[in-house]
């Protein structure tokens, strides 16, 4: 049981920082096309992908909470 | 030694557009085609959250793994969620008096510009689609206009817009403003005379009233 808990919290590590990683490339991208092509996203969705950078950062220590408490 | 016209100027050293080009519409896809797939997306989350619940809370009695699996299925949707309204926001049809231009932005996925320039070109077809209950109650559809090329296989979709009647109007009325020299007389279903709007059939049929006995 404790190795299917931690292979599901590294998993789940793994999923919610390639997540954030995307998100913040989306955004890098989502910017070019302000410089490039002259399309402006609205506030609300650049706040949004804020929004997911930043929970996937909490959740990625959540995570890393959780598998050093089954650790140690 | 190159000489100042045969050096390629980059897109931004050039001057920006001819000064008697103006804008006539900006249309995006209508805003209801983004509500399926964001409910289903929303759909989804709340099914896959209370499977989860299900099998570790209730079943297993492992609070810890729902826990740390709550904010994974929150991200996922809602990337899934600012996906599907960015690429909807960075989809939008320009129509100026000289050229017809579709962008196609999908950060980090696809990019995609269609310039049509009107002069260039003769159309040959305005078609104006408008299929389905839902679509007639929020007026959306298609408008594809056909250019006269030897395949006949290219066509100009405004795909999913709002007033598709409005908009085929506008775009026959322009191309036939570029085009004097090929259509003397206005498209049939528009008519500049409000009174007279299906002038071809009074020429068909002089003084009859079609559908009328």
């Amino acid at each position: 049981m404790v190795i299917f808990n931690i292979t599901f919290y590294i998993v789940m590590l793994i999923i919610s920082a390639l997540v954030g990683i995307y998100n913040l490339l989306f955004a890098l991208y989502a910017k070019r096309a302000k410089n490039e092509l002259i399309i402006v996203l609205p506030q609300p969705l650049e706040k949004l992908l804020i929004l997911n950078m930043f929970v996937s950062f909490i959740s990625v220590i959540f995570i890393l909470f959780f598998i050093l408490r089954l650790i140690l | 030694m190159l000489k100042d016209h045969q050096i390629i100027k980059k897109i931004g050293d050039g001057p920006p557009f001819n000064t008697r080009e103006r804008i006539l519409l900006r249309k995006r896809q209508h805003w209801f085609i983004i509500i399926i797939p964001v409910f289903f997306s929303i759909a989804a989350a709340v099914i896959v959250t209370l499977i989860l619940y299900y099998l570790f809370v209730l079943k297993i009695s492992q609070v810890g793994l729902f826990m740390s699996s709550i904010p994974v299925v929150f991200l996922m949707t809602s990337s899934i969620i600012a996906k599907i309204i960015v690429d909807w926001h960075c989809h939008f049809y320009i129509l100026t008096t000289n050229r017809i231009l579709e962008v196609c932005y999908k950060p980090l996925f696809s990019n995609y510009i269609n310039n049509v320039i009107l002069n260039q070109v003769k159309s040959t077809e305005i078609d104006i689609e408008k299929t389905g209950i839902i679509n007639q109650l929020l007026d959306m559809g298609n408008v594809i206009i056909t250019f006269d090329r030897p395949t006949h296989q290219e066509e100009f979709r405004l795909m999913n817009i709002k007033n598709p009647k409005e908009t085929g109007f506008l775009m026959s009325d322009i191309l036939d403003i570029e085009k004097t020299d090929m259509m003397d007389a206005p498209l049939w279903y528009k008519s500049k005379d409000e009174k007279h709007r299906f002038r071809i059939t009074e020429q068909i049929f002089p003084r009859h009233s079609l559908g009328v006995t």
